[in-house]
């Protein structure tokens, strides 16, 4: 009895961890934590810093949060949750000044910022406060890694068109004339409404790959069911075999929004 | 007389030209929540220039008295934070208290308050250029006017957008978004002012 229920938990957090990165993104579908995202995407380096930096906080907080949140009467919640945030982006910003003070220096008020990611109150709120530890931790990875993603790929967009470098290296040749309006509050907006719609469309081909894998199965294995009672070793390995060919097919198609990313970007 | 058109100047520099929404990009999530609920915009506006103005007077006086003094200004962000959580959790318990029917129809503004990156933004960058505590409060009210200015500007944008059929995949956030883009846009026309 323990060990199915184990396996079933662990199933569903694979689950939790994967809906995190795009059909339940926390900027590009939940828009949480839009405004660090419009702010930080102007540098790959500065992206991914912060992108760590908001998942090392959400799964503390997330943590903290579910072991504290029998102690806390009902009407101090939201704001004791936050002072925790904030306490914990406190130690975040003191790493960052003594590791990495150029980073720190060109993020300036971006880090302190972070305190008031409605991305982070939103989990102790809605997920932490109700759950148990170990899901709320796994929710704080998930949504941190989509995060972290999401930010990565929308400021290797801004950074490449719009100043023709990657993490401060020069990628586009030096006849490539940058996109500045990339790197304007503006331009992360419109820049930020495509990627919705796109994530949008993503989401849409990914559950109709879902269902139609679906229905395969369902198809294979009525067919080794009728087989079986004709001949029942082979057809059974074979099925299986088959079954693991579909989940390759369908890594194949998870991996691909980014390479369509790409290429709706430089169309544009 | 110089000195207030000077603050009135500062205020109109802060209000239009460096708008904290669509010029610095700060609070932009309240900005896109409260402009779908007209009827709540300027309950959680007024709450948000309450918090934001009061709170500035309190933490230029703690990082004048008590952590520039101590030297832990690495605790900015979580005296901070206390302050503006506070004041909310105050304001939020007043308004339940005496207007009970104000209440509720403003519904939960405490979330939205506290996770305004105007409000804390606003106060961050008081402490970093050191404005003085008239400055400060200064900075903080036309903040709280600009945020307020550009979200019944964006409401009313959208009320436009209901009337449209943009693309499938475009319905919803992603057109208001990219209004607001174009919304920042016009706003970057003001930059060429200098005062």
């Amino acid at each position: 009895m323990p060990e199915t229920n184990e396996k079933y938990t662990k199933n569903t957090f694979i689950a939790q961890i994967t809906s995190g990165v795009l059909s339940n993104n926390p900027v590009l579908v939940q828009l949480l934590g839009l405004c660090t995202a419009l702010l930080v995407t102007t540098t790959v380096s500065g992206a991914l810093g912060i992108g760590l930096a908001v998942t090392a906080v959400l799964i503390c907080s997330n943590v903290l949060v579910s072991l504290l949140a029998k102690f806390i009467p009902k009407k101090l919640q939201i704001v004791l949750y936050i002072v925790i945030i904030a306490a914990l982006v406190t130690a975040v910003q003191l790493i960052f000044k003594s590791f990495f003070p150029d980073l720190n220096k060109s993020l300036g008020i971006l880090i302190p910022l972070i305190a008031a990611n409605s991305l982070i109150l939103s989990r102790a709120v809605n997920v932490a406060e109700k759950k148990p530890l170990l899901f709320s931790l796994i929710d704080g990875l998930s949504m941190g890694v989509g995060y972290t993603l999401a930010l990565l790929i929308v400021s290797a967009i801004r950074e490449l068109f719009g100043a023709g470098t990657l993490c401060g290296i020069n990628i586009m040749p030096s006849s490539y004339e940058p996109v500045t309006f990339l790197l304007l509050p503006s331009g992360a907006l419109i820049l930020f409404g495509f990627m919705l719609a796109l994530t949008r469309k993503l989401i849409e081909l990914q559950q109709i790959i879902a269902r139609k894998l679906e229905e395969k199965r369902m198809e294979k294995s009525a067919e080794a069911q009728t087989m079986t009672d004709e001949a029942p070793a082979e057809p059974a390995a074979e099925a299986t075999v088959e079954i693991e060919d579909a989940s390759d097919e369908k890594n194949q198609e998870v991996d691909e929004p980014e390479s369509t990313d790409n290429d709706l970007k430089e169309e544009e | 007389m110089a000195s207030f058109i000077n603050a009135l100047l500062f205020m109109l520099g802060a209000i239009i030209v460096e708008n904290i929404v669509f010029s610095k990009l700060l609070g932009v999530e309240p900005m896109l929540s409260l402009s779908e609920k007209p009827s709540k915009m300027l309950g959680a506006c007024a709450s948000t220039a309450i918090v934001l103005t009061v709170s500035s007077v309190f933490a230029w006086a703690a990082h004048r008295f008590i952590l520039a003094k101590l030297g832990i200004e690495f605790l900015e962000t979580l005296v901070f934070i206390i302050i503006i959580a506070a004041l909310a959790f105050a304001l939020d318990y007043a308004v339940k208290k005496f207007v009970p029917k104000l209440a509720d129809m403003l519904g939960n503004t405490l979330p939205l308050v506290l996770c305004n990156y105007a409000v804390l933004g606003a106060l961050l960058i008081n402490a970093e250029n050191g404005y003085s505590l008239a400055k400060s409060a200064a900075n903080a009210l036309a903040c709280a006017i600009g945020f307020t200015l550009a979200t019944i500007i964006f409401a009313g944008v959208r009320a436009r957008i209901s009337f449209a059929q943009p693309p499938k995949y475009f319905k919803g956030a992603p057109i208001a978004m990219i209004a607001a883009g174009l919304i920042a846009m016009a706003f970057s026309g003001f930059s060429g002012l200098k005062f």
